[in-house]
């Protein structure tokens, strides 16, 4: 800063000394306004990016998670609606079994046909699990 | 009914500025790059050893801050918060570069965090300095950046404008004493 003075003395033969603290500070001057620019840039493009950008952005991490809701929903689904020709079809089967122990007089299938086969199948299969 | 203390005032006055960034101000956002600008680049150029390298990072920095202020809690700081993403992106640099590093320590700590006193003078100089800065003409500006900044000779600088040195070393000398004139507070 002194060396400055000295060389700017009205002569112009010679560089003048540089001066640190200027270049520090025109440094951060130049980056604040780099920065500036760069923040006002990023802001329009956030709010015009559109959709097909969106998608390339974010579609990789998208494709697995809609696979992903797809399976659960599919099997979610699965458990709780069946379809109506599904539902007929066991209605039928299941009201013939009826009509077929009733017309028999059999105590037992009756209660077979309305509660389903006795099993003592869940007995074993809770004996191997312990 | 006790008074609010200097540092509680500087926060609100960070607070305030984060919440108007955040709703997409973008004088706020510059206010708050240029209150941890310094502290970045100190903080950066330590962590990678290179200036023109810490200054990418830097900015990189602010924009995926700008990006992520909204996940940023409104009760934490901006500071720390901002400090943690900025080491956070240059470790990430450094392992991407391969370079061995010992691990850097921690930013937060390193970031030269000026006393609100401080960040008052820093704030006004700077304002003052940019002022200055934009006053110059664009030749002058130009001038003063290729030489303090970029290291040019003045007969350089000279050829690459088409002038003489006697002519770039005058405009030099009028830039630098108007630039000085704003940071005569400082310097004093």
């Amino acid at each position: 800063m002194n060396n400055d003075r000295i060389n700017e003395a009205d002569d112009f033969s010679q560089d003048p000394a540089r001066d640190a603290m200027l270049g520090a500070l025109l440094r951060e001057a130049r980056l604040r306004e780099r920065i500036a620019v760069a923040s006002r840039r990023h802001a329009i493009r956030l709010v015009e990016t559109p959709w097909y950008d969106l998608v390339a952005r974010y579609g990789r991490a998208a494709v697995p998670i809609g696979i992903a809701a797809a399976l659960i929903a599919a099997v979610v689904l699965n458990r709780s609606v069946r379809s109506d020709a599904e539902f007929a079809a066991q209605s039928a089967t299941a009201s013939t079994d009826l009509r077929g122990a009733v017309a028999g007089g059999s105590r037992s299938a009756v209660t077979d046909a309305v509660l389903g086969p006795d099993s003592t199948e869940f007995l074993i299969a809770m004996a191997v699990d312990r | 009914m006790r008074e609010p203390t200097r540092e509680s005032a500087a926060d609100a006055e960070e607070t305030a500025l984060v919440e108007r960034a955040r709703r997409g101000d973008p004088a706020a956002f510059d206010a708050l790059v240029g209150r941890h600008l310094p502290g970045a680049l100190v903080a950066a150029e330590r962590l990678l050893g290179d200036r023109a390298d810490a200054e990418d990072l830097v900015q990189d920095a602010f924009l995926r801050a700008l990006d992520r202020l909204a996940m940023l809690d409104p009760n934490r700081p901006f500071g720390p918060w901002f400090f943690t993403l900025l080491r956070n992106l240059g470790i990430n640099q450094l392992r991407a570069r391969r370079v061995r590093y010992t691990e850097p320590e921690k930013l937060d700590a390193a970031s030269p965090d000026a006393l609100p006193d401080e960040e008052m003078v820093r704030a006004e100089v700077r304002e003052r300095f940019d002022a200055a800065l934009a006053a110059l003409t664009p030749r002058q500006r130009e001038i003063v950046m290729l030489f303090e900044v970029e290291g040019w000779k003045g007969a350089e600088i000279a050829e690459h404008l088409g002038l003489t040195p006697e002519n770039v070393r005058w405009h030099l000398h009028q830039a630098k004493k108007s630039l000085r004139v704003s940071l005569s507070s400082l310097r004093d």
